[in-house]
């Protein structure tokens, strides 16, 4: 099976937590 | 009078003081310990509750997370719900979510997602398409891992 990357991943981020800290 | 002078209100403070400082660590099981602190004053905290998907995501509690934004309602959260439903398999359920959203055009995260999920349907001729739309337009730090899916179309389409 050809190599296969998950990019997706890279965008599940914590949302700005500017506002909260 | 200071924000702080209110235990829960510096308590929240504290606590996502810690989900700041262990999401930028990686450290997503110390993470979600600091947001359920705060879930457990504030339950309906929109921010905090998007930080819990994203930790159980993190820590590849894909069902556990799936079943937290449906349990809470969290709508919004399209594109970690589509990305749950493509972790779990369920990719016709994940183009439906994503498509659902209305958006358009879409935004980077759920173009590449929507990329991926056709590449595991196996239709790789709008996978191919979705590639080279994304390649055309990105700029970023993973345009060879990017190539490399590409080429695992192409290999699948050949
Ligand atoms: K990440």
């Amino acid at each position: 099976k050809p190599i296969f990357f998950d990019l997706a991943m890279t965008y599940v981020e914590l949302p700005s937590l500017e506002g909260k800290l | 009078m200071s924000k702080d002078a209110n235990p829960k209100e510096a308590l929240i403070k504290a606590a996502y003081a810690d989900v700041n400082k262990f999401g930028n660590n990686q450290e997503f099981d110390k993470a979600v310990k600091a947001v359920n602190r705060i879930l457990g004053v504030a339950p309906d905290d929109p921010t905090a509750l998007h930080c819990k998907v994203v930790c159980l995501v993190q820590l590849s509690k894909f069902e556990e997370a799936y079943k937290f934004i449906e349990k809470n309602r969290l709508s919004s959260l399209f594109f970690e719900k589509a990305y749950c439903e493509y972790q779990l398999n369920k990719q016709q359920q994940a183009l439906k979510t994503i498509d659902d959203a209305g958006l358009q055009p879409l935004p980077p995260n759920l173009k590449e997602l929507r990329t991926q999920v056709l590449y595991r349907l196996e239709r790789y001729d709008e996978c191919l398409d979705s590639y080279r739309d994304i390649i055309k337009n990105t700029s970023d730090e993973y345009e060879e891992e990017r190539r490399t899916n590409l080429s695992a179309v192409a290999a699948n389409l050949a």
